[in-house]
């Protein structure tokens, strides 16, 4: 029963991380229709940028320095893609913001080399919640995560904030003409989902060790699990972040012996769950069918 | 009769005024020699270490030879890249490496096809052993640290190991499998270069184990591995922790010394004569990564692939030949021979124990 519990308790870790860069994708997608698919090398960089926050200073400056990294890359994004939401060429966003990301790696590679980096040196501090033991940064991703969860819910599904997010890229000549400054929305909403990003990127690093393409495998899942959700469906991305880190782990840890199944599945079983609930489900795991005329 | 006299007599005068000429050049020119050494990613302290020894080796020489340094990252793709970038651009006599085990495996089927020797100092994995004949290493095989280790623990019934997936710990995994069968209850793996290995240590915690083999390769992998067994240090103090090369360096255990402390290594054999301690201590800078053993296996292996391409030159023979037949002079491999193997013979595993933080010879 232990061993159960705290592979959940690993694995909600994983899902959590999964959830902060599925957000930060399902909002740009919300607003411009573009798949930023950058967000997990921004999220590398803020990491980085924490890291060299440290050594020149404190937590403070570290802090300073990652938002800084976000707000930077944020507004850059914004700089980049708008023009393709401008002219309706989402694909050509997707590269564009697929070019940026393996430009920040290959930026930080060079700048920082490919060694890891720890964020917090030796053993990190543990807590202990009746037997199952949680890292202190996974304690923060967690607690951050359900916050961020919740409040990303509420405000798509529940405030007119939402609703203007959605209308934005649904009808954008209506939102002009209602006097809603949507080039405003737009920037606000890069720069705000770099810092969530940015977070992840923080605490995963914190968790782990700090290396240049720690981002791609979590955007991969993300970017997934956007779809899997339901790339309008914000309840859909959340659980879709979820289901995807869960799955897999239990897949690798429960089945059969024979099977020899390894942490290198773990890419394989979210294709596969992917494909299997987009083939029943192209909508998203909570979509409804509509009937066609 | 004078005239044809004369003809022959010239003959061999010009043909011996050619023979020196070519002899001359042939020891004029100097030996051009291509480095595979990790120089970014985890194990780039190894390769940094190593062009530092092998620098320092080559002013020792009588005649120096032309040292390319290329990066081939203890990766197979990079290996093969950096190996045609020396092959076809510097025009080298011969590459001393790969580094690590899956490097030297990735350039094996090349070096026939351009007609080129392969002496590498470290790598260890025992598919090296009945590759190509253009293939050696003066390292040990990994067969040696595996009958070494099972020896050690065959009392024990319950022994887990976790491995990392690259051609080097999977060899040595395979090998440990084939000896100890069905006293392994847990055997797990993770991919290279993975960060969180704490699901793998939850899998291996579940099993009980009385003994757990850590295989990670060298780098950052070994020291997140050791950090996050760490968190669970009230359970794996009861377990006796084995493992091989990756630990020995004092570096890679810093992070986590009170569960590193009594863990028992299995590595390359301690060298301790005079003239090892002189060679060490005249290098410009420490190697407390890359260690004694390969310091001299390093220096070793540009003595004796210098040498054997200048003799090569001169009696007209090619490399593997003069490596193969005669036995190699320097460090660790002075007077120790090939025997028509690809690894140098009769190299034993040392048996270290880590106390107060250091890795003891026991």
């Amino acid at each position: 029963m232990e061993f159960f519990l705290q592979i959940i308790a690993n694995s909600l870790v994983l899902g959590t991380q999964v959830l902060f860069l599925a957000l930060s994708l399902y909002l740009i997608k919300a607003v411009s229709k573009i798949e930023h698919v950058a967000l997990g090398a921004i999220a590398t960089a803020c990491g980085y940028g924490f890291y060299q926050g440290l050594l020149i200073g404190s937590n403070v400056m570290a802090l300073l320095f990652s938002l800084v990294v976000a707000f930077t890359f944020g507004y850059l994004s914004f700089l980049l893609l708008e023009k393709f939401y401008k002219n309706k060429e989402p694909l050509l966003g997707l590269i564009v913001s697929l070019s940026m990301g393996l430009l920040i790696e290959a930026m930080i590679a060079i700048v920082f080399k490919s060694s890891s980096k720890s964020l917090i040196e030796g053993i990190l501090p543990i807590v202990d919640v009746m037997g199952v033991k949680f890292t202190l940064p996974g304690v923060y991703t967690l607690a951050i995560g359900f916050v961020l969860a919740l409040a990303a819910f509420v405000l798509v599904n529940k405030t007119p904030i939402g609703r203007t997010l959605r209308s934005v890229s649904e009808n954008s000549s209506l939102v002009s003409s209602l006097g809603i400054n949507q080039l405003k929305i737009r920037k606000s909403v890069y720069i705000i989902s770099s810092v969530i990003a940015g977070i992840v990127g923080v605490l995963a690093a914190m968790n782990t060790s700090l290396t240049p393409n720690m981002g791609f495998n979590l955007t991969i899942t993300a970017f997934i699990a956007l779809f899997v959700g339901g790339s309008s469906d914000i309840k859909g991305t959340i659980v879709a972040s979820f289901l995807l880190s869960l799955i897999p782990e239990f897949l690798i840890n429960y089945a059969p012996s024979s099977f020899e199944f390894t942490n290198s599945y773990r890419m394989f079983f979210v294709f596969a769950l992917a494909l299997i609930i987009l083939s029943f489900k192209p909508r998203g795991i909570f979509s409804k069918n509509i009937r066609q005329s | 009769m004078k005239t044809k006299l004369l003809i022959i007599l010239s003959a061999i005068v010009l043909a011996g005024c050619a023979g020196n000429t070519i002899e001359e050049s042939n020891k004029l020119e100097p030996v051009k020699i291509g480095v595979l050494v990790p120089l970014s990613g985890g194990a780039s302290a190894y390769g940094e270490e190593m062009m530092m020894v092998l620098n320092h080796k080559n002013q020792m020489l009588e005649t120096p030879a032309e040292l390319y340094f290329e990066d081939s990252k203890c990766e197979a793709g990079a290996a093969v890249t950096a190996f045609q970038k020396l092959v076809d651009i510097n025009g080298v006599d011969a590459i001393l490496g790969g580094f690590c085990s899956s490097e030297t495996l990735a350039i094996e089927p090349l070096l026939a096809q351009n007609d080129i020797v392969a002496l590498s100092a470290t790598s260890s994995s025992p598919e090296i052993e009945g590759k190509s004949k253009n293939l050696l290493t003066i390292g040990y095989s990994d067969v040696v640290i595996a009958d070494t280790m099972a020896a050690d623990i065959m009392d024990s019934d319950k022994i887990a190991i976790i491995t990392e997936q690259n051609d080097y710990n999977v060899a040595l995994k395979n090998s440990l499998e084939e000896r100890l069968g069905d006293k392994i209850i847990a055997n797990e793996s993770f991919e290279k270069n993975a960060t969180d290995m704490r699901n793998i240590i939850e899998k291996v915690k579940a099993s009980n184990p009385e003994v757990l083999i850590l295989n990670p390769n060298v780098g950052d992998t070994s020291i997140n591995l050791l950090n996050q067994l760490a968190e669970s240090q009230e359970f794996f103090e009861n377990v006796k922790l084995v493992s091989q090369e990756t630990y020995v360096a004092d570096d890679s255990r810093s992070q986590a010394p009170e569960l590193a402390e009594s863990m028992t290594l299995f590595a390359a054999p301690s060298l301790d004569s005079q003239e090892v301690t002189s060679f060490i201590e005249s290098l410009p800078s420490s190697v407390d990564t890359l260690g004694v053993f390969y310091s001299a296996t390093a220096s070793d292996a540009l003595e004796n692939l210098v040498r054997s391409v200048n003799d090569s030159r001169i009696n007209q023979t090619s490399v593997q030949e003069e490596l193969f037949t005669k036995p190699l002079t320097g460090l660790s491999s002075n007077g120790k021979s090939f025997d028509g193997n690809n690894f140098l013979q009769g190299i034993e595993a040392g048996k270290y124990v880590v106390t107060d933080g250091k890795a003891v010879l026991q």
